[in-house]
Parts: C-alpha cells; sequence; structure tokens
C-alpha cells in the first residue's frame, strides 16, 4: 500500500483539541496535550532555584508548604505564552498531594467575573454554617451581575466614583470630577455608553459573559468611545445641562487631549471603584470574607490554595483579591489564619500597571515565562525541541478518539503509557522517515515516537518563525495560526491531493517565503506544472526552498513527501558548493531560520563569502546558458522576455541587497520583492512591452557586462576562478555606481522621472519661500541673501515645531480664510513641516556620517532663489509626469505643495485676497479722512467723545479704543499700504502680504473699523439727543406757568397784606 | 468723512444743552408753583381763624400774630421780585417762607385751643352734677356727645362754619345745663362731696336736707356704715 493521500485525523477533533486556551479543554485533552516547561526564569524567588523545570517548581511549592510558609506565586508572559497550562499542570499535581486541604482553581477561559464568583462559590470552599453569610454575600454578587439594570447600576457608581476617588492625575478643569459627575447623568451621554457595543454594555458583557476574554482584553473606555456625533451633542445642547454640552464638544473635538485623559480616568474610576462597588464586593469586602474562611479553615486544620489562572477574571475586584493573596498566616491577629499558597497568573502589561511596590515586595515567587525577548515571543518555544514536541502532542491528540484519551486519563493519565496514534498506523515507518518525528516522552530510557505528518520539523518551525510580526510567537499562536488553521483549512485537501495549497493561502499568519536562489521558483514553474504551486509551497515550507538535487531529495525533500501530497518529484537541479553569495547578492537574513538543524541538507547554501569550492562529482560549466541571449541582446537589441525577468530578479536581488537604503533615507522593506522586479524595472529592447512608470535600464556594454557576471554568478553549475569572479564583481559594481542614483531615485518615486537634475531642489526652494512668506517670517523688499537666511530661518526646526507653529496660523482668526485654508491644506499629513525638514536635508552638506544639518550647500540654494526670483516667483510648471503622487514622500510633499500652492485656492488667491482688503481698508480711511490732518482730527474726535460724556451715556470702550490709535500711525500705515498699492509683481506682493499683512492690514483695519463704529455711534447719539430733545417740555407751556405762578403770587400777597386790610377797613 | 460726523454731532449736542436748559427751568418754575400754591392755602386757613379769634385775643397776642404775617408778606413779595426777575433763588425762599407759614398755623391753633378749652370749662362741673341729679338723667349721653364733638372741633383752625358750628353747640350744651346753673356753691360742693363718695351725715346741714327733699333726692341718696378699723 502506497502512503498516499491519507489523513490520520477526524478534522472533528481540532477544535476539541486546539482549544484556545488551556481551560477550555477537558483534563484529559489537558493532560494529553501538556508539554513540560523545562526552562523558566525566576525572577524571584526565596532562594536561589538552580532547576528551573516546572516539576522543580512543585516542588518548590511542596517544600513551603511542609514549612508552613505562605506562598505567593505570580506567573508572567505575555498572552499565550502558556501560563494557563502551566497553573492548571500545578493544580492538577498539587491537588493530588494535598487531599486534605482546600485547593481551588479558578479558571479563566470564558470566565466573566460573574461566573469566577460562581466558580468560588461552586467549589464549596464557603459551604459552611459558619459562613453562609459570606456565601450569600457572594451570591448575592452573582445575582448582580446576571440583573437585567447592571448597565444603569454601573453607571450610577461610576458617577458617584467621581465625588468618592481621588485620581493621581491632574484632571484638565474642563473635565473636573464636578463636571464629569453630571455628564454622567446626562441621558444622552448615558444612552451613548450603553448602546450596542458601547463601553458600558462592553464592560457588562466582560461582566456577565466574558466576551473579549481571548485577547486578553480588559474592557473599559476607548477615546473613541467618548467622541458624540453632531446629533447627540444637540441633544445635548437642547435638554442637557450647559456643563455636560461644554464636557461633550470638548472631548468631541479632533485631537482632544481631554478625551485621551477622561478614558483614563474613566476606565480608573470603572475598575477600581464602580465595579466593586456594583458588586458590593469591595477589597475590604473580600478581605474580611476569605480572612473569615481561613480561620474557619485553620479551625478545620485546614490550608487553602488558589491557582487563579488569570487576574484579570476579578477585573474591578482584582485589588482586593491580591490584597487577600498577600496576607499571611503569621504575626498578630493573622495567627488565627490558615496557610494560603497561590499562584497566579498575570500579564506583563498588569503587572507593570497594576502591581504595587508594596505588594511586589510580599510576592515569594516571579516566575516570567516570557523573559528572553522584549517583543512577544515566548520563552518555550525558543527551543526547537520543545517546539516539535508541542506540536507531535497535540497532533497525537488530534489522531486518537477521545475515549482512548479518557481511558488513558481513568488509569491514572501516567506520562509513560500516552497512547500514541502511530503505533497502530499502517504508514508508519514510511510517514516517519518522510516527515519525521519527535520523542514526547521526556525520559532517556523510555521512547514514544509521533509523527509530524502532515508536517515536517521544518515547516513547523519555519512556519513559526516567519509568523508575521503581528502575531506574537507564544505556543497559543503556534496552534491557532498554525496548527489548528492549516489542518481546519487545509486538512481535508489531503484526501484530495490538493495539499499543500499554493502558499498565499496556506496560513495568512505566516509571511511568503521566497526561493533561494530565486531563479528556483522559476524552475518549479516550469517543471511542476498545473502543481506548480503548490510543489511551491511544498519546497518552501517543508523544502529548503530550493530544487537542489541531493541523493534522492529534492529541495531536501524524499520522494515519499512528494508521494505522500500526490505531488510530481521534479528534476531539480544538481547540488553543489554554493555560488557566489557575494557582499553584492546576499540572501536574505531573515529567512534563514534560525535551526540549523532544520537546513542541515542545504547548509552550505547560507552565506559564503569565499569563492566557491570544486566539486568533481559535478559537470562544470564554463559560463551561463543566458549569455548567449545577452549576447545578442548587446548586438541586436532583442532580449526574450523570459530571460529579460529572470535578469531583472536577479539585478532586483542586486539593488536591495547592493545598495545601502538606509543611507538614502529609505525603508529597505520598501524595496519590491525580486520576485515582482519585471513590474519595476524593464530592460530596453527586451520582448515584452515596457508598461509606463518602469524604470528601464539603457542598453549599453556596461550594462552587458553586469548582465553576464550576474548571470554567471547565478547559475550554479558554473565554476568561477579568482580572477573571474573578480570581474563580474568589477562589472556589477561598476554598472551599479552608474546606475544608484536613477535607482534609488526611482525606488523613492516608483516611477520613471525624466526630469532637470536641479528640479526637486528648485522645487523645494520655492515652495520653502512661499511657506516662509505664508507663515509671516518674510520681509519686504529683501536681497537674495536676506531672502536666503530668512527662509532657512524659517524652515529650521523639527517638524513638529513647524507644525505647531503651522497650526498657529490655521487657528488665527486674524487671517483671511483663503490664508487659514491653504495653510490646513498645506499641513495634511503634515506635508508643510516635513517639507521644510526635507528642503534642509535636501541641500544638506552633511558633516561624516551624521544626517544632522550643520552646513548647507549656499550656492545650490541661491541658484534656486534666483532663478525664482527671475521668475518674479511664478511657480515653476511641473512636468505632466509629475502630475500625480509619486509615492515618494519627499517628491510628493514638494508636489503636493506646489501643487495647492499653484491651485484655485493657492498662493495667488491668498495675494488677492490680501490686497483687496488691503484696497478695501484704505479707501474705506480715505474716506473716512479725505484730506483732513490727521493729529486735529484725533483731537476733534477726543473733545466730542468728552463732551458727549457729560451728557450722554456712550460706549466707554470707544474713548478707551481713540488712546490706542495715534495720529502718527496711522498716517504710517496709509502710507505704507499706498506704497504697497503700487507693487505690481508677484514677489514684490508677495513679500509685502508675509508681515505686512499683520503689520498693515490687520492695524489698517482696525483703524478703519474705530472710525466706523466711531460714526455709527455718533450717528446714534444724535438721534438719541434729537429724541430727547422732542421729549422735552415746550417753551410755550413755560410762559403759561410763570403767569399762573405770578398770579398766585399776588393774590397770596394780597391775602396776607394785612395793613391795607386794616386801611379798607379803617376807611369803610 | 469723520469731520463732518464729529460736526454734526456737535450741533445736536449744543441743542441738547438749550433743550436740557430750559427744561431745567420750567421744572423750576413747576417746583415754585406747587410751593407756591401749598404756602397759600395755609395762608388761607391763618388769615381766617385770625379773623374770628382776633377780637377774643390779647393784644400782646394779636401784635405778635400780625407781625408773623406782615414778615411772611414782606419775605413773599421779595421772592415774587426774584421770581420775576428770572433769577430762580424764589424756591429756596419760599422754603423758608413755608416754614414760618407753618409756625404761624401752628400758634394759631394753640390761641384756638385755648379759646375752645375756655368756652367749654365751666360746662365741666355742671355736666358731671347734672349725672347725679335724677331731672337730669335723660340728656346725660346728649350731654357727653356734644362735649366730645366741641372737643374735636378744637383740634383745627376755625373757619367761619367750624366757628359757627362750635359755637352752636356751646349754646346746646348751655340749654341743657340750664336748670342747674343757678345752684348755689353750698349745694354744688355738696353734690361734688356726694358724686366723690365721701360725703357724710355732717355734710347734710337742714338746708340741704330740705333742699333734696325739694328735688326728689331723699330717696335717691343711701346711707352706708364703714368701718374704718
Amino acid at each position: 500500500m502506497t502512503f498516499t493521500k491519507y489523513q490520520c485525523w477526524k478534522t472533528e477533533r481540532i477544535g476539541r483539541v486546539v482549544a484556545k486556551a488551556a481551560l477550555d479543554i477537558d483534563r484529559t485533552t489537558f493532560l494529553a496535550t501538556h508539554v513540560p516547561m523545562r526552562d523558566i526564569v525566576y525572577e524571584k524567588s526565596p532562594l536561589e532555584i538552580q532547576n528551573t523545570s516546572e516539576q522543580n517548581l512543585l516542588a518548590e511549592l511542596e517544600r513551603m508548604a511542609q514549612e508552613d510558609m505562605h506562598v505567593f506565586t505570580v506567573v508572567k508572559g505575555i498572552p499565550g505564552t502558556g501560563k494557563s497550562h502551566l497553573i492548571r499542570w500545578l493544580f492538577e499535581r498539587y491537588k493530588q498531594n494535598h487531599r486534605q486541604d482546600r485547593v481551588l482553581l479558578i479558571e479563566r477561559a470564558n470566565a466573566s467575573l460573574r461566573k469566577t464568583i460562581q466558580q468560588i462559590i461552586d467549589s464549596g470552599v464557603f459551604q459552611s454554617s459558619k459562613l453562609n453569610e459570606q456565601l450569600n454575600q457572594l451570591r448575592n454578587a452573582s445575582n448582580i451581575l446576571s440583573s437585567e439594570g447592571l448597565a444603569d447600576t454601573l453607571l450610577n457608581n461610576l458617577q458617584v466614583a467621581t465625588s468618592e476617588v481621588t485620581w493621581h492625575e491632574k484632571l484638565h478643569h474642563r473635565i473636573v470630577p464636578e463636571k464629569i459627575s453630571v455628564f454622567l447623568l446626562d441621558q444622552t451621554v448615558r444612552d451613548h455608553f450603553k448602546q450596542a457595543d458601547g463601553p458600558i454594555e462592553r464592560v457588562v458583557k466582560y461582566l456577565q459573559e466574558g466576551r473579549g476574554i481571548r485577547n486578553d482584553e480588559i474592557p473599559g473606555f476607548k477615546p473613541e468611545d467618548l467622541i458624540f456625533d453632531p446629533q447627540q451633542r444637540g441633544k445635548i445642547r437642547q435638554e442637557g445641562y450647559r456643563n455636560v454640552q461644554e464636557v461633550a464638544d470638548d472631548i468631541s473635538r479632533d485631537n482632544s487631549k481631554q478625551r485621551e485623559q477622561l478614558t483614563r480616568y474613566l476606565n480608573f474610576l470603572l475598575t477600581h471603584y464602580a465595579i466593586s462597588r456594583t458588586t458590593n464586593l469591595t477589597a475590604a469586602d473580600l478581605r474580611e470574607m476569605f480572612n473569615d474562611l481561613r480561620q474557619h479553615l485553620r479551625q478545620q486544620g485546614q490550608s487553602l490554595a488558589l491557582f487563579i489562572e488569570d487576574i484579570t477574571a476579578f477585573t474591578g475586584i482584582d485589588a482586593g483579591l491580591i490584597d487577600v493573596l498577600i496576607t499571611q498566616h503569621t504575626g498578630g491577629d493573622n495567627q488565627a489564619f490558615c496557610r494560603l499558597t497561590s499562584v497566579i497568573g498575570i500579564t506583563d502589561a498588569y503587572y507593570s500597571d497594576n502591581i504595587p511596590d508594596n505588594v511586589r515586595e510580599r510576592i515569594t515567587h516571579q516566575l516570567t515565562l516570557s523573559a528572553q525577548t522584549r517583543l512577544g515571543e515566548s520563552d518555550m518555544l525558543r527551543d526547537e525541541r520543545t517546539l516539535i514536541e508541542f506540536a507531535a502532542r497535540y497532533l497525537n491528540a488530534i489522531r486518537l478518539d477521545a475515549n482512548t484519551l479518557e481511558e488513558w486519563e481513568k488509569r491514572g493519565a501516567l506520562e509513560n503509557s500516552l497512547p500514541n496514534a502511530c503505533l497502530s498506523c499502517q504508514y508508519r515507518d514510511t510517514c516517519h522517515s518522510a516527515f519525521g518525528s519527535a520523542d514526547i516522552v521526556d525520559d532517556a530510557n523510555h521512547s514514544n515516537q509521533v509523527g509530524l505528518y502532515p508536517f515536517n520539523e521544518t515547516a513547523l518551525v519555519r512556519m513559526y518563525r516567519n509568523l508575521d510580526d503581528k502575531f506574537s510567537r507564544t505556543p497559543r499562536s503556534l496552534l491557532d495560526n498554525i496548527l489548528s488553521y492549516i489542518l481546519q483549512s487545509h486538512g481535508e485537501k489531503v484526501a484530495a491531493g490538493r495539499f499543500p495549497p499554493p502558499s498565499q493561502n496556506l496560513a495568512p499568519a505566516v509571511n511568503i517565503q521566497e526561493f533561494e536562489p530565486t531563479a528556483h521558483g522559476r524552475i518549479v514553474e516550469q517543471e511542476g506544472g498545473q502543481d506548480a504551486d503548490r510543489l511551491k509551497t511544498l519546497l518552501l515550507y517543508w523544502g529548503n526552498r530550493s530544487v537542489y538535487q541531493k541523493n534522492e531529495t529534492v529541495g531536501g525533500l524524499s520522494p515519499k513527501v512528494y508521494e505522500a501530497f500526490s505531488l510530481p518529484k521534479i528534476s531539480g537541479r544538481s547540488d553543489k558548493p554554493a555560488p557566489i553569495n557575494t557582499t553584492v547578492v546576499i540572501p536574505d537574513q531573515n529567512n534563514v531560520p534560525h535551526s540549523t538543524s532544520v537546513d542541515s541538507q542545504t547548509s552550505n547554501e547560507t552565506t559564503s563569502l569565499k569563492p566557491p569550492v570544486q566539486s568533481p562529482s559535478v559537470e562544470i560549466k564554463s559560463h551561463s546558458d543566458y549569455l548567449d541571449d545577452i549576447s545578442r541582446w548587446a548586438s541586436e537589441g532583442y532580449l526574450p522576455s523570459q530571460v529579460a525577468n529572470l535578469l531583472l530578479q536577479w539585478l532586483a536581488e542586486l539593488f536591495r541587497t547592493g545598495i545601502d537604503w538606509e543611507s538614502y533615507g529609505v525603508s529597505p522593506n520598501s524595496f519590491p520583492i525580486p520576485s515582482q522586479a519585471s513590474r519595476y524595472f524593464a530592460i530596453e529592447g527586451q520582448s515584452a512591452r515596457i508598461e509606463q512608470n518602469r524604470l528601464v535600464f539603457n542598453r549599453s556594454s556596461s550594462l552587458r557586462y553586469a548582465l553576464e557576471a550576474i548571470a554567471n554568478l547565478n547559475d550554479r553549475e558554473i565554476e568561477l576562478n579568482s580572477s573571474q569572479y573578480g570581474e563580474h564583481l568589477v562589472a556589477i559594481e561598476s554598472w551599479l555606481q552608474q546606475e544608484e542614483k536613477r535607482i534609488v531615485d526611482f525606488i523613492r518615486l516608483r516611477a520613471k522621472v525624466d526630469v532637470p537634475d536641479n528640479l526637486l531642489g528648485q522645487l523645494l526652494i520655492q515652495n520653502a519661500v512661499l511657506l516662509t512668506c505664508l507663515s509671516g517670517d518674510l520681509k519686504a523688499n529683501l536681497s537674495i541673501e536676506n531672502l536666503y537666511q530668512q527662509v532657512i530661518s524659517s524652515s529650521h526646526g523639527t517638524s513638529d515645531v513647524q507644525e505647531s507653529k503651522w497650526q498657529k496660523i490655521i487657528s488665527d482668526n486674524n487671517l483671511p480664510i483663503s490664508w487659514q485654508q491653504l495653510v490646513k491644506d498645506l499641513l495634511r499629513n503634515r506635508a508643510a513641516p516635513m517639507m521644510l525638514q526635507a528642503t534642509l536635508e535636501h541641500f544638506n552638506a552633511p558633516q561624516g556620517d551624521s544626517r544632522e544639518v550643520l552646513f548647507l550647500h549656499a550656492s545650490s540654494v541661491f541658484r534656486s532663489l534666483v532663478e525664482f526670483e527671475n521668475r518674479k516667483w511664478e511657480l515653476l510648471e511641473l512636468p505632466e509626469n509629475l502630475d500625480k503622487e509619486l509615492g515618494h514622500q519627499e517628491w510628493d510633499n514638494a508636489i503636493f505643495i506646489n501643487r495647492k500652492l499653484k491651485g484655485k485656492n493657492g498662493f495667488n488667491k491668498v495675494i488677492e485676497d490680501v490686497y483687496a482688503e488691503l484696497q478695501k481698508h484704505f479707501q474705506r480711511l480715505k474716506e473716512f479722512v479725505g484730506d483732513h490732518e490727521l493729529k486735529p482730527l484725533f483731537n476733534i474726535i477726543d473733545d466730542l467723545l468728552r463732551n458727549i460724556n457729560n451728557i450722554h451715556a456712550i460706549d466707554p470702550s470707544l474713548a478707551y479704543e481713540l488712546k490706542r490709535l495715534d495720529a502718527d500711525s496711522l498716517d504710517h500705515l496709509l502710507k505704507m499700504s499706498e506704497q504697497a498699492l503700487t507693487y505690481q509683481s508677484l514677489n514684490e506682493q508677495a513679500q509685502f502680504i508675509s508681515k505686512g499683512y499683520r503689520e498693515i492690514v490687520i492695524p489698517l483695519r482696525k483703524y478703519a473699523d474705530y472710525f466706523e463704529r466711531f460714526t455709527t455711534e455718533m450717528r446714534k447719539v444724535q438721534s438719541a439727543l434729537q429724541a430727547n430733545r422732542a421729549s422735552l417740555v415746550e417753551t410755550e407751556k413755560a410762559e403759561e406757568l410763570i403767569k399762573t405762578t405770578t398770579e398766585i403770587y399776588d393774590s397770596t400777597l394780597m391775602e396776607l397784606d394785612l395793613s391795607s386790610q386794616k386801611d379798607d377797613t379803617d376807611a369803610s | 468723512m469723520l469731520p463732518d460726523v464729529v460736526r454734526e454731532t456737535q450741533v445736536e449736542l449744543d441743542k441738547y444743552e438749550v433743550a436740557l436748559t430750559q427744561q431745567n427751568q420750567i421744572q423750576h418754575i413747576q417746583d415754585t408753583l406747587s410751593e407756591l400754591i401749598a404756602i397759600q392755602k395755609q395762608c388761607s386757613r391763618v388769615i381766617v381763624a385770625y379773623d374770628l379769634l382776633k377780637p377774643h385775643l390779647g393784644s400782646v397776642e394779636q401784635e405778635a400774630i400780625f407781625n408773623s404775617i406782615e414778615g411772611i408778606h414782606s419775605r413773599l413779595n421779595n421772592s415774587r421780585t426774584d421770581f420775576i426777575d428770572g433769577t430762580y433763588r424764589q424756591a429756596q425762599m419760599l422754603g423758608n417762607i413755608k416754614h414760618s407759614v407753618n409756625s404761624l398755623h401752628s400758634n394759631m391753633e394753640k390761641l384756638w385751643m385755648l379759646y375752645v378749652q375756655d368756652k367749654i370749662r365751666p360746662f365741666d362741673e355742671l355736666t358731671r352734677i347734672a349725672k347725679t341729679l335724677p331731672q337730669m338723667r335723660q340728656y346725660t349721653s346728649q350731654l357727653d356727645t356734644l362735649i366730645t364733638e366741641l372737643n374735636i372741633t378744637a383740634k383745627s383752625l376755625p373757619n367761619i362754619r367750624i366757628w359757627g358750628d362750635f359755637h352752636a353747640k356751646l349754646n346746646q350744651v348751655a340749654s341743657l345745663l340750664k336748670d342747674i346753673e343757678g345752684l348755689s356753691r353750698e349745694k354744688r360742693d355738696f353734690l361734688n362731696i356726694v358724686l366723690s363718695g365721701q360725703a357724710s351725715l355732717h355734710h347734710i346741714t337742714p338746708e340741704i336736707l330740705e333742699w333734696c327733699a325739694e328735688v326728689g333726692l331723699s330717696n335717691s341718696l343711701i346711707l352706708r356704715f364703714r368701718n374704718d378699723t
């Protein structure tokens, strides 16, 4: 029977075995797949630990227990490093040895705070009549977490927290706790937070269902949660308090720093108060509850051991839990407590953010599973033997059915008797010899070989090492992104003869590999026929990324491997000592596996700077087959496209490795991969049509020699002697030197640019001049030298400083809208500041290796300035082929800015607007003052205001503002304006507006506005005086009054005139 | 042009100032007028009262009142002159004149009060005695009313009507007490002692006893024994 298209596993077992967290899987599978950790890093321990295996860690816990010592062990590690596995394994073993004690495992998988509390309840530790109260408290917390009103309760407690909780950061005055307290009461705000996938809804789900826990994500507020759309803000404005509206407006702005700060603040309140308050499980409650439990257990003669997979399962009450775990059973009142042994898993981030110094001091054992690398890699799988064993155990468990494993567990789950599916497989020998196997028993006297099929060692290691940077290199990642993904997605293709799939479909998390040499890909394509893609995948991941033939193997793979996947075995190329992997063409180090054992068959292919060693067993060619093609091309100008493509691939590899890209400020990553070279480059005379935007290498003798050299160097069948070798290097070097600048520029531009040498310089300088002008730094009537100094001075400063300067211009409402808008446009993607920085760098005269701008090539700058000046600052017309973005920042920014400056709303529009404004205000002022002497005019205005003030109330600011204006200044402004209005050329006008707008136009406007306001006010005063006058009593009425008064005088006097009355009486 | 604006505003300002001054003058005249009217009313009342009381005043009082009125007249005349001249000092003078008129008015009230008291006082004892006499009991209430009204009349300066009313009521009282007006001093003293509750046997002289029998008082007088111990 032939070992081909054989699937030795059932697909449904994959999901059961490869669960994403240790505690998702059943105990049997857990024990069957557990790989011992052999080298755990201790960051802290009471005594020196010699043996750092997990076995010894268990022994250490036992020792501490025997000596009746408190244990608080912290297992750190980035997510997926195996903390859960380790803790669960410790729990299983510890439990076996401490049956008399209370040993509790708090699972994390799928856990929510509600389920975590439920786990404690279900564990029965509080199941005692003396602990009824505590049990009820836990039940109550669990009920609250299940309640429908949890969201509102949380929000209410969040609002209470603003007044109860002191935060270490000083809050911005716009989001002080008093304002946030009201903010959290607003119905629109609450609805927003409670909406589907809103922060409160996420927290509620996390507490109730544990959603998001697989990503080790602690839920809470995110800055984007605090953005309110205009409709919501409108609603808040209509219905809410003023403070709420202000807060909502403020945090919804772009780049709002307050939003970030409020996010941190709300999260702090949430995790340090609101959740514990909601569950009625504060730190004090939890401590008291566990203290009671420990007292009770002590009385029962028991100890307590807590194995907590992840502290984040306690989010919200975690601080209280830690308080419990650090409480010892010695000294003072604590003597009444039982001994506590705890092992908790925490992520590195949690450790650094949430474990205060005083707690760290009380940790007895601190371990880490990701000490060796700072960036997302677990220590465990750095060891390839462990990696292979790890994968083998899972593959074995997947192959076995559940019953077999359960039987094994029932028999005691002994390591040495772990069932092995391979033992009963008819293809065992063939399979193991083709795909390899791993011994999963950690015992020198015993062996249990498990096959790696359908993977092999190379595939597993290469895929793991080449996981994309977006994914951490952890056991979980190996399981999820490689084993589980490939078996689930492609496993059934084995039987259909379609495994492995094309490399781009294999596993999205794994970076695509390339052949080495790249030409071997072409060979596979030529020889592989319809299976070429699958063959490529096989060779690139399972094989040694080549088609070298050695003994029976091709690409390092035996014929059985090809047969197993129903793939044709290609003839390959005979294996021989490496051709020239020189300083010019160096294989990408990133693509070379770390392990020597994996690629041992092709280890001689790796970098060698030595001339090739003769191999007598291989037929020697004197030159490459392609030399004839090259020679024909040199004489006739025709190159077959296949040859051209191959040559271009080699050239691309040469460019990638032979040019110091970083010295040009270009990331090597931006260089296209060689297999795509023909999309970027072309050789003059190649038979395939040369598309636009290709960099064409012209037919020349130097290119011919270079191509011949590169063809020979890449042909492994050719043996070169030292002198030939040297000649080839010189030929390549010589051509590359000629073309390097063009290649670099092209890669920067990603397009062919046929432009004058100094075009970029000119573009940068003219842009810089106009930007300096727009920044308001430019003085009028400058000499070229002064212009140079001012432009350079204005361009100086980091892009941040520049950006801040430009932001001020945008927010300067004194400027015309077109000016602000243009600057805003120029700031898009930080184009303006980056272009100014690029301008200095462009003209930089570097000192040694330093890229700091200390000296400039002044003559180049001057040339560009003079040229610009001669054009009277008319902006350059760019060549047509530069009318779109080119993919290179320096050019693109320069072109972008040029385009913006030249655009309909560009620099000319700004000048037009400024001049229109100047003209307008100048005219207004002329109308106001005519030919009058200004000083007397100011005096009579002053007098008038004073006179009015005695009689009629007017706005006091009118007189106050007048004090800030003066005739001499206005006179000066008018003269300057008059002069500026005579400027006809663009450069004169541009130089005027730079400072002139602020120094002349704005003050001019101020005077005109004042006079206009004065005139309006005076008209009002006149009307008011007229109206008041009309309301006064008429003169006629006064005369009548005088007459009446006089009559009353007379009659009264007559009455009082007793003498005359007496006389009259006497007379009568 | 700004200079035009300034000039036009200044013109309006000047016009307004003139109008404002006129308005102040009118206000001044109005103040004078209202003050003057008040003085006139007060003076009229005083002069009427003076005319009525004058025949009953002593020469000293007459002269004092006369001089006061003369002084007021003189000063009011000066005020009038100021007013006519348009110097506008009259208001301040009117204030002083008003003060003097008030003072004169007050003095006249006191003199009138004295006159009223003089007129009423003789009827006080008679009214009291009348209340002890059985034949006068039916008039007691009427007497009280009249005496009260007379006292009220005394509170404001008299004019012709008040003067007439006062004397008419005084005549009514006199008419009611006419019967007992002729009682001898001895009999009046006896009745006063009886009213005060101090009368004893020795106050009952044979003449008194006879008079009591005559006027029907014998049955009204009750003898009581007082235990001094």
